[in-house]
């Protein structure tokens, strides 16, 4: 098994050397900040290691973030498989675009047609209005990815921005923060989703704005965990030494330091978030039907489940395979960013 | 310890207003007015000014806030004026109903997932850990209420053992406990893995194998005791979940509990009702975080002495 196993690791080493090698432009540009103001640490460490093998720390040194989380990220198959089904949902998303019509394929009624089970010409079968329900169920991908990564963007710019005032600053600005975000944490998401969606009305803007709002102190917590221990690393301090402003010690000294449970976060998050869209448009309150969003499309089959249940199965199997692919996704980028948090 | 929870308890109150404040200014903001419900339909404008005085619905959003506010710190909750009833009577009526479907969900989930978790833990890398890893991940991307229609199918229409919905007896508990319990479920099996994980892999572990313990005892008497420490916490953020997710859950059911109760005030526009449940569900869930820490620091005293400092 050793042997087996020693050459397999070599494989892959020289295979990074190739990957290094080209991504070695984004790998300068990422470390510009940090190597003007680590200098003195930088060098130490360097000599140390340099003694046992400079060769192998040239090697580590010139792997940029990205390439080192992708390459552990391709040993873990079930990430690698949920990337695939995360792409095929966004393909799909944009494809059913200019192959269907909103108006004769998705919502135009067919009572002739109407709930029939499924067959070759309709593989998930036809609803109450003798649509078509695969063709609805595609189409639909587009509503839950877009709600769920625009909200997951209105939260994470938020919360991330709000988390690291919080983090850096601490103090009284923490404290504050920390207070206000107890506010939306301590009611629950749901509840939370239905009065802002009562409050400013049924559309796809606000289902976004208000899943991104209901999830914004979840990332400001995140990331202010993320920076505290960051905050009193010396190349901080350098950095403020050197007269660098605030704003951007915060942005490009300390975020990038801190992003890894962020990125995990964000992952995860679009999850959560198309979780949320689909139960807030089950209870009426999501997306305006006809729009085949997937959680108003359950809504709609429950009235015909008794005797019609693939209305009702199709579009929550969507939703689960969609969560599912980005949870897989935000457990294995959660592994390849810190190998030592895998057990 | 004692001032820890007074500080605790302090800190509670000025979120807690500011979250009626929130949720009556969104419930202002939404469009439709609850007297057009309560107004006879051939009202006269002065009767229904008449009317609105009476209800305290008259003034700025502001001034009608401040007066629910004032009432409120004095322990009124105001009248619900869709039910026409207290709403504090109303909540206490329908409270025990969520906490009953919360705690049944909470046992659901630990008799699931504790076992579960212990057994993938002790054969780590075996199939049931993976079993237990992608089951767990099933759980927590499954939208709760499909499962409850799943389960309502299966076990209502198909085989007629169990009623679709309804909220008379226990017979009515058994799928929306279920649907909920596998819902909180996939969490808690992570946790209890990993914590088990954690907690195998420590010398004092070893030292109890090597003075002869028996496996059995070694797992229950020394792993056991001390990944429950982790998983207290999260017990504690699971009811949390519970109580949000009770909200759909008692929906697909038609289970009448206080979830339900909020979503239908919020669409008829009762704002002392739907405030008035929001406050107490804040309350309720800041009261479990607060129990859970206290339990915390029972279980463990380094964290009790976190605490004094």
């Amino acid at each position: 098994m050793e042997p087996y196993r020693n050459g397999k690791e070599s494989i892959g080493g020289k295979m990074d050397g190739a990957e290094s090698a080209l991504t070695g432009n984004g790998n300068i540009n990422g470390n510009i900040d940090v190597n003007i103001y680590g200098n003195i640490n930088g060098n130490t460490h360097g000599n140390i290691n340099g003694r046992i093998s400079a060769a192998e720390l040239k090697k580590y040194k010139k792997r940029s973030l990205f390439a080192e989380v992708w390459r552990n990220y391709k040993k873990n198959p079930s990430a690698m498989i949920a990337l695939f089904v995360v792409l095929a949902i966004i393909a799909i998303a944009i494809v059913s675009q200019f192959v269907f019509d909103y108006k004769t394929d998705i919502v135009q009624q067919n009572i002739r047609e109407k709930l029939q089970p499924p067959s070759l010409a309709h593989p998930f079968g036809t609803d109450n209005y003798g649509r078509d329900v695969l063709v609805r169920v595609l189409y639909g991908a587009k509503y839950s990815l877009s709600v769920g990564v625009v909200a997951v963007i209105i939260s994470s710019v938020v919360g991330i921005t709000l988390g690291l005032v919080a983090g850096y600053y601490g103090g009284l600005a923490e404290d504050l923060i920390l207070r206000f975000c107890e506010i939306f944490t301590g009611i629950p998401s749901i509840l939370m989703g239905v009065a802002l969606m009562t409050a400013f009305g049924q559309s796809l803007g606000v289902l976004m704005m208000a899943i991104g709002i209901v999830y914004a102190p979840m990332y400001c917590r995140t990331t202010r965990a993320a920076v505290l221990p960051v905050r009193d690393e010396e190349y901080i301090e350098a950095a403020r030494v050197s007269g660098v402003s605030d704003l951007r010690i915060m942005f490009s000294h300390v975020l990038p330091n801190a992003l890894s449970p962020i990125i995990v976060q964000i992952t995860m998050g679009v999850a959560s978030a198309i979780l949320c869209a689909s139960g807030l448009s089950f209870l009426g309150l999501g997306v305006p039907i006809p729009m085949p969003e997937w959680g108003s499309m359950l809504s709609e089959g429950r009235d015909f489940m008794r005797d019609y249940m693939y209305l009702t199965i199709f579009p929550g199997l969507a939703i689960m395979i969609t969560v599912l692919s980005f949870n897989l996704m935000g457990d294995g980028l959660r592994d390849a960013l810190d190998p030592k948090l895998k057990e | 310890m004692a001032r820890y929870i007074i500080r605790r308890l302090l800190l509670m109150i000025p979120v807690l207003i500011c979250v009626s404040f929130v949720v009556y200014f969104l419930m202002d903001l939404a469009p439709g007015d609850i007297i057009s419900q309560v107004a006879p339909a051939d009202a006269t404008e002065a009767q229904i000014a008449m009317l609105r005085e009476q209800l305290g619905l008259n003034g700025s959003v502001f001034e009608r806030y401040a007066r629910y506010l004032w009432n409120l710190l004095h322990g009124d909750m105001g009248m619900s004026l869709s039910l026409k009833r207290p709403v504090i009577e109303v909540f206490i009526e329908r409270l025990p109903r969520t906490l009953m479907l919360a705690f049944a969900a909470i046992i659901v989930a630990i008799l699931i997932s504790i076992p579960l978790g212990i057994a993938a833990a002790t054969h780590h890398r075996s199939w049931i850990d993976g079993a237990s890893v992608v089951l767990s991940m099933i759980s927590v991307s499954m939208p709760a209420f499909w499962l409850g229609l799943l389960l309502i199918f299966t076990f209502a229409y198909h085989w007629k053992i169990f009623p679709s919905g309804g909220s008379e007896g226990l017979i009515h508990l058994v799928l929306p406990a279920l649907t909920l319990g596998t819902e909180q479920a996939g969490n808690l099996t992570r946790i209890t893995r990993s914590s088990m994980l954690d907690v195998i892999r420590q010398d004092y572990l070893r030292t109890a194998r090597a003075k002869g313990v028996s496996e059995k005892k070694v797992i229950r008497k020394h792993a056991l005791r001390n990944a429950l420490i982790p998983i207290i916490t999260v017990l504690g953020s699971t009811l949390g979940n519970a109580f949000g997710g009770a909200v759909a859950i008692e929906t697909v059911f038609s289970w009448s509990g206080i979830g339900r109760l909020t979503v239908a005030a919020i669409n008829s526009r009762d704002m002392t009702l739907a405030t008035g449940c929001i406050f107490m569900f804040t309350l309720m869930l800041n009261m479990t975080l607060l129990l859970v820490d206290i339990a915390y620091a029972y279980v463990d005293p380094r964290v009790k002495a976190r605490y004094s400092k």
